[in-house]
């Protein structure tokens, strides 16, 4: 096996491969609109993992979305720009877009059962990726998502591209969702919990599978999980959001050792260690905000223990506060 | 690959859920008996040249309204002889017919007569059975022009049943393209098409299919008037289903497998044609099925009315629009027999759609063993 390619070292001046700046998305429903994503930015370089973590309803699912530009009615990306190699996606006519996704950029979802089509093989939906981006023929399609399968650690991968999603177990189906996905050999890989909806033991395998994989095809990564344990392992830096809004990003190292803003220390209190067994884990008090009511200036003051004046007064600014170490706090430093 | 992951993979041998359908299917006895009673009558339908014993036009103004034709085994002697009959001919009284018990007419088997075509294809003139001229074997009667009632059921047949065929077919292509778009485009699209969709469920159906035979001409070739018959009840079948398809869609749309899709680069056809529509298929199957009675009857309605196929060509309908006198009904009660064999087609349609359903929806696979989905 190849070892992890050490990521190109990047010099501040190299162009990264994913670069978001500014992107909002909202949500038009009945009662008003709401922003799902808010001023967000963030660039992935090439070959780096980037963890993006956070409770539900944060936002990160809709900002993978948003870079893969398959955000439905009644949401909408209503501005900023996504550079991916230097063009701006949002630009894009649906038609180019649709060329770029599945060839240079692939997806995995959380729940590989319906995220794979339950009436057809498992060979004739990897076939079909081949064939639609590749202009592949059916049989040497079907030859190549073979090899797929066994690059992913499937065994059998011939029977198991006559099986049905159904005859799979989930780590299985995870498995082929992850060959599909890398089946053109994307430059960037989108994983949206992909493995919340599974057993603990095929978890570390399949995260194991991705950094492996990742590190071979040089794929950059963008990791969603509310599992900061998780990215600890696997990521090289992470970004933490809340109510739609980066809070913290960081290298993972330094994130981990040295937690800037409140929330990001709060969620890591969550974490249950085996440094201090017989600790009672903490909880971050109150609840997610209600997008429709988001409180005003910072909007964790009202959840935040070291809330003062300030913070329920004006927003606090997105600032660098160690080098590639970035927080939204007033009280940071 | 570690233990743990190994261990969840399934023993079971591969199967489609559509043979784990099929196999439940076949379980049922009901369905089963309506299946084979439909291959039974599309058989008969495909060789109803060979089967029957005249062509659906062939006539013997000689023997009119003639009674089912007593077949003799026993000679005027008493003794055992092949099946014969004797030649009718009008009855002294002047109502009904006689034998002429003068000569006997063996009844042959494979015999040649009149021309015809399998499959609008193969021409022959071989006959199942039949009997020397001038005597005629009218296995179920005869009707107004001393035409064989058997016969033109065999070729009416083949008109009533197919066009439930195909016009089910036109209707679901038209009714799932239709609820596809509907569906997953959703706006504006959708409004229009449902609307359309409703005006054409409003308008009481009867009536507008006589609106729209009056808006084609009078005189067709029967092959004009079949393909009519079929645009008419394919273009008034279609709203409802595609009604239910549209439903079905604004569900499965929501699913992550249709975003997976998308994600991987499929267009929008793509996605209704091979990852949408075929998920609706369990329901589709079931009501096509259910469906298709209603096509027979539609022709049945048509042609009774005289605006469907027309004389010479037989129809199951057309066929009946001979009893439409009391008089005619009480005399002579076998022109009626067409109607039996609709029941029959439509019952059969019935139970093998009741099996179908059984066999495909979602709860009862849930009960049965495993889910579809």
């Amino acid at each position: 096996m190849i070892e992890k390619a050490t990521p190109p070292a990047a010099p501040a001046h190299a162009t990264p491969l994913l670069s978001v700046s500014d992107l909002a998305v909202e949500f038009r429903i009945e009662s008003g609109t709401l922003r799902a994503v808010d001023g967000l930015s963030f660039d992935l370089r090439e070959g780096e993992t980037l963890g993006v973590a956070g409770e539900s309803g944060c936002g990160k699912s809709v900002t993978a979305l948003s870079v893969m530009r398959l955000v439905q009615h009644p949401g909408r990306v209503a501005g900023g720009r996504i550079l991916f190699d230097g063009r701006d996606l949002l630009t894009l006519s649906e038609r180019e877009m649709r060329t770029m996704r599945g060839r240079s950029m692939a997806m995995v979802f959380q729940e590989p059962m319906t995220a794979l089509n339950p009436l057809f093989t498992i060979g004739t939906q990897l076939a079909e990726v081949l064939m639609v981006h590749r202009g592949m023929g059916r049989a040497d399609a079907l030859a190549e998502s073979a090899e797929a399968l066994e690059t992913v650690g499937i065994p059998e991968p011939g029977a198991r591209l006559r099986s049905y999603p159904h005859q799979l177990s989930g780590g299985q189906r995870q498995r082929a969702m992850i060959a599909m996905a890398l089946l053109c050999r994307p430059r960037l890989l989108i994983a949206d919990e992909p493995t919340t909806a599974l057993d603990v033991t095929v978890q570390a395998q399949i995260m194991q599978l991705l950094r492996e994989l990742g590190g071979r095809l040089a794929t950059s990564i963008m990791l969603i999980t509310h599992d900061l344990a998780v990215l600890a392992e696997m990521a090289d830096r992470v970004l933490v959001m809340y109510a739609g809004v980066a809070m913290e990003l960081a290298p993972a190292a330094a994130l981990f050792e040295d937690p800037k803003h409140p929330y990001t220390r709060g969620l890591l209190e969550c974490l249950p260690s085996l440094a201090e067994p017989g600790r009672k884990l903490r909880v971050i008090e109150g609840t997610v905000p209600d997008p429709a009511a988001m409180p005003a200036a910072c909007r964790f003051h009202p959840r935040c223990p070291l809330a003062e004046d300030i913070c329920r007064r004006t927003a606090p600014d997105w600032r660098e506060l160690a080098p590639g170490h970035w927080a939204r706090c007033h009280l940071a430093e | 690959m570690s233990g743990a992951e190994a261990r969840l993979q399934p023993a079971a041998p591969s199967e489609n859920p559509w043979a784990w359908a099929w196999r439940q299917l076949r379980r049922n006895r009901m369905a089963a008996a309506g299946g084979s009673l439909l291959g039974i009558l599309y058989f008969c339908a495909v060789f109803a040249g060979l089967l029957a014993p005249y062509g659906y036009d062939n006539q013997d103004r000689d023997t009119f309204y003639h009674p089912p034709t007593r077949i003799h085994v026993r000679s005027a002697e008493g003794g055992w002889q092949r099946p014969f009959v004797y030649r009718s001919v009008p009855s002294r009284t002047g109502r009904g017919y006689e034998p002429d018990t003068s000569k006997t007419y063996p009844i042959r088997l494979f015999v040649r007569g009149d021309g015809y075509k399998i499959l609008g294809l193969v021409p022959s003139s071989l006959h199942l059975f039949g009997v020397d001229e001038p005597a005629r074997i009218y296995p179920v009667g005869s009707d107004l022009y001393g035409r064989d009632v058997l016969s033109r059921i065999l070729y009416g047949s083949q008109i009533s049943l197919s066009i439930g065929l195909v016009g089910i077919t036109v209707t679901v292509v038209i009714g799932m393209l239709i609820g596809g778009l509907s569906g997953y485009y959703g706006g504006i699209v959708d409004n229009l098409l449902m609307r359309l969709s409703e005006l054409i469920m409003m308008i009481p159906g009867l009536f507008l299919i006589l609106a729209l035979r009056a808006a084609f001409p009078v005189d067709m070739s029967s092959t004009q008037m079949y393909l009519l018959l079929v645009f008419i009840l394919s273009f008034i079948g279609w709203a409802g289903l595609s009604r239910v398809i549209r439903g079905m869609v604004l569900s499965i749309r929501e699913r992550e497998f249709v975003t997976a899709a998308r994600a991987a680069g499929a267009s929008s056809l793509r996605i209704i044609v091979r990852h949408i529509l075929p998920n609706t298929l369990s329901y589709v199957i079931v009501a096509a099925t259910l469906y298709v009675p209603y096509y027979i009857l539609g022709e049945v309605v048509l042609s009774f009315l005289g605006v469907g196929i027309q004389e010479p060509q037989a129809s199951w309908g057309n066929m009946l629009n001979a009893g439409r006198s009391v008089r005619v009904l009480s005399d002579y009660p076998w022109v009626l027999i067409p109607g039996a064999f609709i029941f029959v087609a439509v019952l059969a349609y019935n139970f093998l759609g009741d099996g179908l359903r059984d066999a495909l929806d979602p709860r009862m696979r849930l009960r049965g063993g495993r889910p579809l989905a």
